[in-house]
């Protein structure tokens, strides 16, 4: 019985798709070799279409046989290509690609870690519904000390040694200034964070600079507790460092804070507990100075060193990393 | 202040060791800076009797001792010149190791055999100086272990005493703090005074001139006192606070000084002429030697104390040389007063002077606690000095400072603390801190005058939260809006600069605002700069008229490390003077120097020039929306040689170019740099937020080339302008992608080759339309800049 061309045909098919499924595993020559034999040997499945040619129509021959011939090519082809690959994938390719050599490095800004960590503060209190303020670096006394609650010729001046510019101006030793600025101009509730440059004189070291950073932060409104302070600053600590950064706070000193509280926080088991933060509740003084009733309402503040917070955040033990810009420094983070 | 463990046990009854004491301490608010467990060695280090004193056959400074140290009488070769028979010393046995590390082992001096050591308290470890060898007490018994002589290990504690609390600088006022946290109540050591039956008035007279300056003085007469080391109990104690002992006079009076937190200061009686004390203001210009032997210029403002001719201590300060308590001196006139604290510490400032005293004054010391220390100390005296106190204090107190009253509202404890503080523990803490407390609904409190920080009812009412505890205080997350607060502009335009900057491979530097002098004039004449009054050094002593000087100290600074390719930006703040205070102007500053990528093995590293910046700048502006720039040459300056103006919508708002060679010297820089500097207020102005589609072109472009040949002074932005008006509506964008000039080109011309992209949202164009235009462009270059086609 002559077998129908069609049928044959499609057998052409099969065996082309079943070589194909077969040599894509083939990973070596030898294996190779197994397959080539096996499809295009003298006994294998192609050479036994050759031997039905006489049983096929001879009207229909030429066409089975092209179609045979071009199966037999495109096989020997593949055989022929694949083991080219097997070769140039055991010899690592040509001479003239060197697949080792390093990749050409992308031209790279990076962020000084302390812009990083003071947009990461920012952010934090964003969130939490606070807005930013700004205010200026050459201040006064009455910005700066007076409307502070730090009277001249006070001891707690003493911590804070200060730059004097001509005619009676200053440079100012902590944000706190704006918080000043702002209740004067600002309605209340006030919710807002001040973050910028201060300046304390104090001779350069590893863990002094006579300019840094802080973000100041200001809450008033009526009802407004030292609880919410703990409340806020533990949310901000968690934030920052994680959520299972243990947080406590501590009674301490600042003249324009009653009670006053310093928040450290649990860093590890060498370091131990560490401040990070001053706050308190803001000094009846302090409000009425700026025509805040002090009996109406109640508020909190509070400082932080944003040197401080990035030198524990990244482990860096010399503050004036920061303000040396060494690439090398700049380059990690 | 520092104050020891043990010590501090003697006052008030705890049973928290020394690492729960840290705590208890810092969570009162006495923050503990340091704990240090005195941890000596002294196993071998026994009691030892000198039996017997021979000079050595062969050295004159040595001598041969006999020790009875318990168990046997040891020989050893002493060096000490005050070693002698009869006293009890301490002695290191052969065997034994010191603190210091050394092992006494038997051995030859000078040819005479050693059995141990007779040690000085340096060689114990004990201090860090001494003249001789130890001197024990006599009634010790011999052969004991050193040890039990100097009682159970101590563990010394530096408090960090906040400006508010002096009662705190004496070790009583940190035992009140501590009975109170226990819930005890704190009783100071009594005072039993045997006076003899001389009255202090036949021996003292007071006068206080300036009741102002000196609300109180108070003094004591002790005579036939016996000046002469302290005993080992004290002198230890002054060791571990870290004052030098003296004498057992000068001890006392700084041992209750640290007890009590009052200064106090004994004088010389018999150098205290016509046994008369004036307190009064220095003349101007009066000159006085204190203790250390410093001469001082003062003024009126200083308080002096005085006697009958010539003034005697520096009130609060330091004492005088020409009274002080010596070998020789046989009566004490014993000092305890009240002093200003704003005038001792303008004092103290202006003369250039802070001892424990002032430190103590400045802050305020019980104005009623000076009798109380005055009486402590002479009890001492006459313990150790056997002292006969005379009877009675000479007590001048003409301005009488009353403990003032205030009322508590325990409703407002509650708004203050955020937590519900029973009454009853109000008044509890309160009263054990000794405050005096009447009432139930309002409270009356009476602020003890020892208490001086204590004004109002918030001062109250923060120490009732810090005994309470603020861990027992809630904490509250209902000020914490859920809500996100609007961004504020001015961070989304920073944020979108940094990002974009940062993109272009810019590195952002933070640096001192503060910049020296030198550097500052480079770039604006000496009065247009603002000086620091008292700067820390040259270097940091001008706020800085730009963010240049201060990113050119940062290239410096890496170049130095031999790191050259270097792109910098800082967002910072400059100064100018522009009245009699500064302005401050936000300014964003780059700064590109080196190679443009890093070297890599393609080679393909290229050093920047003027296109470059000049390709940050245009770049920098697109992409922060800002008007369209245009550029003009800078003349004024001369810190920069090819330099263009920026102008926006009219308005300078900075500049760039390459920055002058006499600038880059004074930097130690040898490399071209280039710069831009900026006004960062456009940037707010137009800044951020003003991004919105464009729709992409749905037909495709058609792009033309055009090679002009034009005269070499043509300015290729005119061409670029020019094109513009020429082509039609249709152009989308020209750009110059070549400039040439040489063979084929005559000299004094250049070629320009322009691509020119043309766009239609309508349709697709068809190219003899845009053949239409080149011809026009052509022509308009022909007319405009005798340009023609290149061959």
């Amino acid at each position: 019985m002559a077998e129908s061309v069609e049928m044959l045909m499609q057998e052409l098919d099969e065996v082309h798709d079943a070589f194909q499924q077969e040599i894509r595993g083939v990973k070596d020559l030898a294996l190779l070799d197994d397959v080539r034999v096996k499809y295009l040997g003298r006994k294998g499945r192609v050479a036994r279409y050759f031997s039905k040619m006489g049983q096929i129509e001879a009207s229909q021959r030429p066409q089975f046989g092209n179609r045979l011939n071009e199966l037999k090519q495109e096989l020997t082809d593949a055989v022929a290509s694949h083991q080219q690959s097997l070769h140039s994938n055991n010899n690592s390719g040509p001479r003239d690609f060197d697949l080792t050599l390093p990749g050409i490095t992308p031209t790279l800004g990076f962020r000084n870690p302390l812009m990083i960590v003071m947009d990461e503060i920012k952010q934090i209190f964003a969130n939490m519904g606070f807005t930013v303020e700004t205010g200026p670096l050459v201040e006064d006394e009455y910005y700066n000390f007076e409307a502070l609650n730090v009277p001249p010729d006070h001891p707690s001046k003493d911590l804070q040694d200060t730059f004097y510019l001509p005619n009676g101006l200053l440079l100012r030793t902590h944000t706190s200034p704006v918080q000043v600025r702002t209740m004067e101009c600002q309605d209340l509730p006030i919710r807002i964070i001040a973050p910028g440059r201060c300046f304390r004189k104090d001779t350069p070291d590893a863990t002094h600079s006579p300019e840094f950073h802080q973000v100041e932060g200001l809450v008033i409104g009526e009802g407004i507790s030292l609880s919410h302070l703990k409340g806020t600053l533990v949310a901000f600590a968690r934030k920052l460092f994680g959520r299972q950064t243990q947080v406590r706070f501590r009674p301490s000193f600042f003249p324009f804070t009653e009670p006053s509280a310093e928040m450290d926080i649990y860093f590890d088991e060498r370091l131990g507990w560490l401040e990070i933060l001053g706050s308190g509740m803001v000094d009846p003084n302090v409000l009425d100075g700026v025509g805040i009733d002090s009996e109406k309402y109640t508020g909190f503040a509070f400082g932080m060193g944003v040197e401080r917070l990035a030198m524990l955040k990244y482990r860096i033990d010399d503050i004036r990393h920061f303000y040396d810009n060494d690439m090398r420094f700049l380059s990690q983070f | 202040m520092k104050i020891t463990y043990n010590w501090l046990k003697q006052y008030v009854d705890f049973d928290a060791s020394p690492e729960e004491l840290v705590k208890q301490l810092t969570m009162l608010g006495l923050e503990v800076d340091s704990v240090v467990a005195e941890c000596i060695n002294f196993d071998g280090i026994v009691v030892g009797h000198v039996t017997d004193k021979q000079s050595h056959p062969d050295a004159d400074k040595l001598s041969v001792c006999q020790v009875d140290v318990g168990s046997e009488i040891c020989t050893i070769v002493c060096g000490a010149p005050n070693v002698d028979i009869g006293q009890n010393v301490p002695v290191a046995t052969v065997g034994t190791r010191l603190p210091g590390g050394l092992k006494i082992k038997k051995s030859k001096i000078r040819g005479v055999e050693s059995y141990g050591m007779i040690c000085s308290e340096m060689e114990l470890g004990l201090s860090e100086a001494s003249d001789g060898i130890m001197i024990l007490d006599s009634n010790l018994e011999i052969g004991s272990p050193f040890q039990d002589v100097l009682g159970e290990p101590d563990y010394l504690l530096d408090v960090d005493v906040t400006p508010n609390r002096p009662d705190c600088f004496g070790i009583l006022g940190i035992a009140r703090d501590i009975a109170a946290d226990a819930n005890s109540k704190f009783q100071r050591p009594l005072v039993k005074l045997e006076e003899s039956i001389k009255s202090v008035k036949d021996t003292i007279k007071v006068s206080i001139h300036d009741s102002d300056k000196c609300p109180r003085y108070t003094a004591r007469f002790i005579g036939n006192v016996e000046v002469k080391p302290s005993p080992l109990w004290l002198v230890r104690r002054l060791q571990q606070i870290g004052i030098r002992p003296i004498n057992n006079i000068v001890d006392i009076t700084n041992f209750v000084m640290m007890e009590t937190g009052q200064p106090l200061h004994a004088f010389d009686y018999g150098l205290i002429e016509g046994h008369e004390i004036q307190v009064r203001c220095a003349d101007d210009g009066e000159m006085f030697t204190t203790l250390d032997g410093k001469k001082h210029t003062l003024n009126s403002d200083n308080l002096l104390i005085c006697d009958n001719a010539k003034s005697v201590a520096l009130a609060g300060i330091m004492g005088g040389q020409n009274s002080e308590v010596s070998d020789k001196t046989v009566n004490v006139l014993l000092e305890s007063a009240y002093f200003d604290p704003v005038n001792v510490r303008r004092s103290a400032k202006s003369l250039g002077i802070s001892t424990e005293s002032s430190k103590r004054f400045e802050r305020g010391v019980d104005p009623n606690g000076v009798d109380y220390a005055l009486d402590r100390a002479a009890q001492l005296i006459a313990e150790l000095a056997s002292g006969e106190v005379a009877k009675g204090i000479a007590d001048e107190y003409p301005k009488q400072i009353r403990p003032i009253t205030l009322s508590l509202r325990p409703g407002r404890v509650k708004l203050l603390l955020g937590v519900e503080v029973p009454t009853i523990t109000i008044k509890t803490v309160l009263s054990n801190l000794g405050f005096g407390v009447d009432g139930d609904d309002v409270l009356a409190v009476v602020v003890p005058t020892f208490r001086p920080d204590v004004t109002r009812e918030a001062d109250l009412i923060e120490e009732v939260g810090r005994v309470y505890g603020y861990d027992n205080i809630p904490a509250d997350f209902s000020a914490v809006v859920q809500q996100n607060a609007p961004v504020h502009e001015m961070q989304q335009t920073e944020a979108l600069v940094k990002t974009t900057l940062a993109g272009f491979g810019f590195s952002e530097v933070v640096t001192y605002n503060l910049v020296s002098k030198k550097s500052a004039l480079l770039f604006a004449s000496e009065d247009q700069h603002v000086y620091l009054i008292n700067p820390l050094s040259e270097d940091l002593s001008t706020l800085r008229p730009n963010l240049l000087v201060s990113l050119l100290n940062s290239v410096r600074w890496n170049r130095n490390r031999s790191i050259k390719d270097l792109k910098f930006f800082e967002l910072g703040t400059a100064f100018s003077v522009e009245s009699e205070r500064p302005v401050e102007h936000q300014r964003l500053t780059g700064i590109v120097t080196g190679n443009l990528q890093e070297k890599s093995w393609r080679g393909e590293s290229s050093p920047v020039d003027f296109y470059t910046i000049k390709g940050f700048v245009e770049h920098l502006l697109q992409r922060c929306h800002m008007p369209q720039p245009r550029f003009e040459l800078q003349e004024s300056l001369s810190v920069c040689s090819n330099g263009l103006v920026v102008y926006c919508e009219n308005e300078a708002i900075g500049s760039f170019g390459e920055l002058s060679t006499h600038v880059l010297k004074t930097f130690d820089i040898e490399q071209p740099v280039f710069y831009f500097d900026l006004d960062f207020a456009p940037f707010e102005k137009y800044g951020a937020g003003n991004t919105s589609f464009e729709p992409i072109p749905k037909f495709p472009f058609v792009h033309r080339d055009l090679a002009l040949v034009v005269a070499e002074t043509v300015a290729a932005q005119d061409v670029l302008t020019e094109v513009e008006t020429s082509a039609g509506p249709l152009l989308s964008n020209v750009h110059v992608f070549d400039v040439y000039r040489g063979a084929q080109v005559d000299e004094g011309e250049k070629s320009l080759a322009l691509g020119l992209t043309f766009i239609s949202h309508e349709r697709t164009l068809k190219e003899k339309e845009i053949d239409k235009q080149m011809a026009k462009v052509l022509r308009a270059m022909e007319a405009k800049f005798s340009a023609h086609l290149r061959a």
